[in-house]
C-alpha cells in the first residue's frame, strides 16, 4: 500500500506541474499495483517487486531537491542538461518495472506465456515504447513554447531542438540495457513464481 | 506455398537488387558517399533469394518482395537525391521498411513459439501486442542511432524534431500494416502450419531447439 500511496502522490505532482508523460506512468503503477488485490487474482506482486516500484518516486524527489544544490541544470550534454537526462533516466527504470509486472500479469492471468527472459525483453520493449510517446509530448511543449521543431525553423545545422526531443529514448536506450542485463543476471535459474506471493504471503 | 509466387518473388527480388547494384556502380563517380550504402542495399536484395537456394530458410513470397522493394527503394533514393527531392519519399520507405521489420518479428515470434517446447505461447492478441512492441523499440533505436550518429560525426540524418516524429508514426503505421498482414496470413492456419512452410535448415532448426528438432506441436 506505501507504493499506492507513493506512487499517487506522484501522480497529483505530475498533474500540478503538468507533466503528462509522468502522470500516466504513475496511473499505470497504481493500477497494476491495485488490481490483484481488486481483482481477486490469487496472487500479488511479491515485497521486492512492489519496493522497486517505490524506488523512482524517491529518487526523482532526491533528484529534484538535489538540483538546488547541486545545479544539475547547469551541465550540459549533448546540448541537454544533465537534470535532464537524469529524470528521464529514472522514467526509465519506471517504465522497466511497470513492464515486468505486467508481464507478469500477463503470463499469469491473460495466456501469453513467457520465461524470464522473454518477461525482460517485453519490459525492455514497453519501456523503449513509452519512451517513443514521451517524445510526442515533448514535441508538443516544445511547439507550444514557440521552439523550431519543423525543418523550415532552421537556418544552420545547430539543430539544437533534436537533442531536446532525443533525451528521452537516449537515457532510456542505456538504463534499459542495464536493467535487461541485471534482471537477466538475477533472474538465470529463478521459477517465475519468484516474482509473486500467493493470498496467504500477501 | 505457392512454388510460382516464389519464383516470380525471386526474379523481382533479384531483377532489383542487381539493377541497383549496376547504377550504384555505373553513378559511382558523382554519388561516391552513398555508393557503398545503395550498393549494400542492392545486395540485400539479394538475400531471401540467396538463403532460398543455399535451403537456409525460404520466406513468403510476399515478404521476399517488400524486403527487396523496402532496399531498393532506399538505394535508389541515395542514388538520386530522392530523399531531398521529393518531400514524401522518406515517409514510403519508412513505413514500408518497418512493414518488413514487423513480419521479421512475427516469423521469428511464432518459430519461438513452435519450437520452444510449450515454454512460451505467443498466440492471439499476445502475439500481435509482442510483434508491436519489439517493432516499435527497433524503430526508437534506429532514431537513438541517427541522432548519436549526427553528435558523433557531425552528420546530418535527423532534420528536426518534427522528421523525426514523422518517422515514429509511418514506423508506427508499418508496424500496423504487418500486424494486418499477419492476421491475414495466419487465418485457417495454425503457428506449425506456417512455420513447417520456412523450410528452416536442419542444422539451424536443431541449433535454435538445443536438440533433435522437437517441436510443441
Amino acid at each position: 500500500m506505501s507504493s499506492v500511496a507513493l506512487s499517487a502522490v506522484l501522480a497529483v505532482i505530475a498533474f500540478l506541474y503538468h507533466d503528462w508523460m509522468w502522470l500516466i506512468i504513475d496511473i499505470i503503477c497504481v493500477v497494476l499495483l491495485v488490481l490483484p488485490h481488486v481483482r481477486e487474482l490469487g496472487y500479488y506482486y511479491n515485497r521486492n517487486i512492489a519496493g522497486m516500484t517505490m524506488l523512482a518516486p524517491v529518487l526523482a524527489l532526491a533528484l529534484h531537491v538535489a538540483n538546488y544544490y547541486l545545479s544539475f541544470e547547469a551541465e550540459l550534454f549533448w546540448q541537454v542538461n544533465l537534470y535532464t537526462y537524469l529524470t528521464s533516466a529514472i522514467q526509465a527504470y519506471q517504465c522497466f518495472i511497470l513492464g515486468f509486472m505486467l508481464a507478469i500479469l500477463m503470463d499469469r492471468s491473460f495466456n501469453l506465456v513467457m520465461t524470464i527472459p522473454w518477461m525482460v525483453v517485453f519490459a525492455l520493449t514497453f519501456a523503449m515504447t513509452l519512451s517513443a510517446l514521451d517524445m510526442f509530448f515533448t514535441f508538443g511543449v516544445l511547439y507550444a513554447e514557440g521552439y523550431p521543431v519543423f525543418n523550415s525553423d532552421f537556418y544552420d545545422t545547430d539543430r539544437y531542438t533534436n537533442s531536446i526531443l532525443m533525451a528521452t529514448p537516449v537515457a532510456s536506450t542505456v538504463v534499459t540495457a542495464v536493467l535487461t542485463v541485471l534482471m537477466m543476471i538475477r533472474g538465470r535459474g529463478k521459477d517465475k513464481d519468484f516474482f509473486i506471493a500467493g493470498e496467504a504471503d500477501a | 506455398m505457392s512454388t510460382k509466387a516464389s519464383s516470380v518473388a525471386d526474379v523481382l527480388s533479384v531483377f532489383l537488387g542487381i539493377a541497383l547494384m549496376a547504377i550504384s556502380i555505373i553513378a559511382a563517380g558523382s554519388v561516391s558517399r552513398t555508393f557503398f550504402t545503395s550498393f549494400f542495399c542492392g545486395a540485400v536484395c539479394l538475400v531471401p533469394y540467396l538463403l532460398r537456394r543455399a535451403r537456409v530458410i525460404e520466406l513468403p513470397a510476399m515478404l521476399t518482395f517488400v524486403i527487396a522493394l523496402a532496399s531498393a527503394l532506399h538505394g535508389i533514393g541515395l542514388v538520386t537525391d530522392a530523399y531531398t527531392t521529393l518531400s514524401y519519399y522518406d515517409t514510403i520507405t519508412h513505413t514500408l521498411s518497418s512493414t518488413v521489420i514487423g513480419l521479421l518479428v512475427f516469423y521469428a515470434l511464432i518459430c519461438v513459439q513452435h519450437y520452444a517446447g510449450g515454454r512460451v505461447n505467443f498466440t492471439g492478441r499476445g502475439l500481435a501486442l509482442f510483434t508491436a512492441l519489439i517493432t516499435l523499440t527497433f524503430s526508437v533505436y534506429w532514431e537513438v542511432m541517427e541522432f548519436s550518429s549526427d553528435e558523433l560525426t557531425g552528420s546530418m540524418t535527423q532534420y528536426s524534431p518534427y522528421d523525426t516524429l514523422t518517422d515514429l508514426v509511418c514506423d508506427s503505421v508499418g508496424t500496423f500494416i504487418a500486424s494486418i498482414w499477419a492476421g491475414f496470413t495466419m487465418r485457417g492456419r495454425t503457428i506449425a502450419d506456417a512455420v513447417e512452410e520456412l523450410n528452416i535448415n536442419e542444422k539451424l532448426r536443431r541449433t535454435a531447439t538445443g536438440d533433435a528438432g522437437d517441436s510443441d506441436e
